[in-house]
């Protein structure tokens, strides 16, 4: 093929083999990206708990948070407690508060009660979250698209690579040891053994979004840590955004709660000074309502599951009643949805 | 900014643009602010330090050309290449030095009052000194004329696809191209961004895959037995060739999308057949450098009496010393470079010895196999080697070669286990090592350029894999966006 004749077709047929070059070399990524399937399937929940958000009737409590909501409150609790629907959108905090809170910011409606309980990791990662977390909600929730600003969306893009990436590793160690149980003639793994994708998968949850597929089942592993925040800083917008997030609910009539996450007590006294810190910023420069400190949601070991974060049955029992007890208390009535206190309220 | 950053894609379509835009002989000034932009965004400390070198020998060299006698321009290139070493070794080697002398008065029961000296390295300067060093000798030697535009000049000095790691360019190269005029060659402008997807692969998908295998061996050597030094050293060399000709390539391919030809700086090194065919196959620039500046010299010298013989021995075994203690100031690197040393005066000492061995064995009668195992030998004693160039400290190395012996009666369960904890890593870099290991072992036999020109559909099936490679398999995440030969 002969050379193009000038320096700027020429320059710019490059340019157009080059960007042809890649466009098809990401499109082949992104293909493993739409057509692998994923170990698991706890990304559908996103869609369903954005209907249950959309269905609930009445004056609901809205939980907005990561997965020490979903792994650690039963909402059926606060229900009976509270007299309100309940409504649980923990899922993962590493989608990053910023998306965390605008995924429920258009549900909510005077006299909802919305009850915001982050991990602590959620205030030292990045607000903006991880983009390969929320690109797997996207792909099974394509309306969280709608959620993301528009720096969140063009990180999309490079994310897709690196979730690709995911998907061999994951694979490729499938393939792996699946040959290695064939050379050894071993039987494979026994249908009792702990699989974390059974555990976080869609069918986890219930029909109030609370995760039970992890009730009943020790944990033989090391609980898996939160962030080292002795050597981080927190993320200078974590605060002002919820910070915003309630003042513009407060004026839309919604009641803004904060609680804080479920945590391990080792984990928490080797950070205590970092967590005590950011609940003086929160009070003092937020108008949420802050009904308990941060100490009163540190639980012994034996009441988590497999991380510093995610409780037990007993453990998100114990902690469910706290919950109900702490939102009654902001609101000046225990049960604010039974209709007393809801007349008393109008 | 490393070559295969975003950063750097960016700021390379902005100086392709702008350059072609230029005049032809105005390229130089855009070349050079480029160049100084290049520089100062990788650390803009060391910016008046590399442009007072750059004008000082500048200036130098002129009044070595202009010297009416063979003494004058001696003293003054004395003066110069005093002055670039003692810079070296002020900003790479004080601390060294330093430290060194104080383990040797704590060895002795004194005092010693210097307290640890903080100097930070400036990137990239043992190849601008060096460079610099071999500009003057060649105007002294009358090889090359002394420069006169003090622009251009300042490009050859920091012309950024080469600023950082090389290759050591001479005067005689890259000078000459830096004053003509280049038009925009199609051809020339494909192959630079075919050499820079290749060595992006191999950064990408060989050598950053691979870090954190290696470094599992040598962070912790006292975890280490001898099944995972090998492993762990084997994959080292693997590691730190397409760190560094992955960088050379891209180096070479950024110039040649700008016009320049810059040297080649490896040829399948892995495939010599001895120490000394390793070195000319190994960073050449440098090779080539230390053949002409410090063993050429030393083979010549009369100051010391002894047979040539002796002599050519001495200086290859002084030539390699220096050359670890270019890459590092660190005892590591000086044993580094005297074993490979100690190798070269081997081969050549025992060279009726190894014949003999050769013979007794039947491997004359058998060429290929007498090849297969003279490659294989000699890939081994560069990487026995590359344990004292990799370990982080003499003493960690000296541990690691003192385990070398253990652990091989559970070869086979320590070499699983070592698999399984980077089981992708190891996947992902093994295929790039076959891909890289195939395509060398194919160019030592066909002239694969031809081959690709004559099959377009090939070569492009081989840039949409070599893309879609990098993006599925290479390592962009959670790893440090640096090269080895950096630090040097």
């Amino acid at each position: 093929m002969a050379p193009p004749s000038t320096t700027w077709t020429a320059a710019l047929a490059i340019l157009a083999k080059g960007a042809a070059l890649l466009l098809v070399a990401y499109t082949t990524v992104a293909a493993i990206v739409a057509f692998v399937p994923e170990g698991n399937d706890y990304a559908q929940a996103s869609a369903f708990k954005h209907h249950l958000l959309a269905a609930a009737p009445g004056r609901r409590i809205v939980l907005i948070g990561g997965s020490n909501l979903a792994f650690g409150i039963d909402s059926s609790i606060i229900e009976q407690a509270t007299g309100c629907a309940t409504v649980n959108m923990g899922m993962n905090g590493r989608l990053g508060l910023r998306f965390l809170l605008e995924e429920t910011r258009p549900y909510l409606r005077r006299g909802d009660i919305a009850v915001a309980a982050f991990e602590y990791d959620g205030f030292y990662e990045p607000a903006d979250g991880h983009n390969a977390d929320q690109l797997m909600i996207v792909k099974a929730n394509p309306q969280a698209f709608a959620y993301l600003d528009w720096p969140q969306r063009q990180a999309l893009v490079s994310a897709v690579p690196y979730v690709a990436q995911e998907k061999l590793v994951r694979l490729t160690g499938q393939a792996y040891f699946s040959a290695l149980d064939r050379l050894d003639g071993m039987p494979p793994e026994p249908p009792d053994a702990i699989d974390i994708d059974a555990i976080e998968s869609f069918k986890g949850f219930n029909e109030r979004g609370d995760l039970v597929s992890h009730l009943g089942i020790k944990w033989p592993w090391d609980f898996e840590d939160g962030v080292d925040m002795s050597s981080m800083t927190m993320d200078a917008t974590a605060v002002p955004l919820l910070a915003e997030f309630g003042r513009s609910l407060q004026a839309r009539g919604v009641d803004v709660v904060l609680s804080y996450t479920s945590v391990m007590r080792r984990y928490f006294e080797r950070h205590k000074q970092a967590i005590e810190s950011l609940h003086a910023q929160v009070t003092r420069s937020t108008t949420l309502l802050v009904p308990s400190p941060p100490d009163a949601f540190v639980y012994d070991e034996a009441l988590f599951f497999d991380t510093v974060y995610h409780l037990n049955a007993e453990g998100r029992r114990i902690r469910s009643v706290r919950v109900a007890q702490d939102i009654g208390r902001a609101l000046g009535t225990p049960a604010p949805c039974r209709p007393q206190a809801a007349d008393a309220q109008h | 900014m490393v070559f295969h950053s975003f950063a750097f894609l960016g700021f390379f379509a902005a100086v392709v643009a702008g350059n072609y835009a230029l005049r032809p002989r105005l390229r130089w000034a855009g070349l050079l602010a480029a160049s100084l932009y290049f520089y100062a965004v990788s650390d803009p400390r060391f910016l008046v330090q590399v442009l007072a070198a750059t004008a000082l020998c500048f200036a130098l060299g002129l009044r070595i050309e202009a010297a009416a006698d063979r003494g004058a321009k001696k003293r003054l290139l004395t003066a110069g290449v005093l002055l670039l070493i003692g810079n070296l070794i002020a900003f790479k080697y004080a601390s060294f030095i330093n430290e060194s002398l104080r383990a040797l008065f704590a060895a002795a029961g004194a005092a010693y009052p210097v307290p640890m000296l903080g100097v930070l390295l400036p990137i990239g300067i043992s190849f601008y000194t060096f460079q610099l060093i071999s500009y003057l000798v060649d105007i002294f030697r009358g090889t090359v004329k002394a420069e006169r535009h003090p622009g251009i000049f300042a490009l050859y000095v920091l012309f950024f696809p080469k600023l950082i790691a090389g290759p050591i360019e001479r005067a005689k190269q890259l000078l000459p191209q830096l004053h003509a005029e280049h038009r925009f060659d199609y051809q020339q402008v494909v192959d630079g961004l075919q050499l820079m997807l290749w060595g992006a692969f191999k950064k990408l998908v060989v050598a950053d895959r691979l870090d954190p295998v290696v470094a599992q061996v040598y962070d912790n050597p006292h975890a280490a037995n001898g099944v995972t030094t090998v492993i762990g050293t084997w994959l080292y060399a693997f590691q730190i060739y397409c760190d560094f000709s992955g960088y050379t390539d891209m180096a070479l391919g950024t110039a040649a999308v700008l016009g320049y030809k810059l040297t080649q700086n490896f040829n399948r090194p892995y495939l010599a057949i001895s120490i000394q065919d390793f070195w000319k196959r190994w960073h050449i620039s440098l090779t080539t450098w230390l053949t002409d500046y410090v063993h050429t010299p030393l083979s010549r010298q009369r100051l010391v009496k002894m047979k040539f013989y002796h002599l050519m021995l001495l200086s290859v075994f002084v030539t390699f010393v220096v050359s670890g203690f270019w890459h590092g100031a660190a005892w590591s690197f000086v044993v580094w470079g005297a074993l490979h040393g100690l190798y070269a005066v081997a081969s050549v000492v025992l060279r009726k010895p190894r014949q003999a061995v050769a013979t007794r064995l039947g491997l004359l009668q058998r060429p290929r196999l007498h090849h297969a195992v003279k490659v294989a030998v000699t890939f081994n004693l560069v990487c026995f080697a590359y344990i004292f160039f990799r370990a982080p400290s003499l003493a960690d190395a000296a541990f690691l070669t003192t385990r070398l012996l253990t652990g091989w009666p559970h070869a086979l369960s320590i070499g699983k286990a070592f698999v399984e904890a980077h089981l992708s890593d190891l996947v992902f870099a093994g295929f790039g090592i076959l891909v890289v290991a195939g395509a060398e072992l194919l160019q030592e036999r066909r002239d694969l350029t031809a081959l690709f020109a004559a099959r377009p559909w090939l070569r492009w099936s081989l840039y949409y894999a070599g893309a879609a490679s990098i993006l599925l398999l290479g390592a962009f995440y959670d790893r440090a966006e640096t090269f080895i030969y950096f630090r040097f």
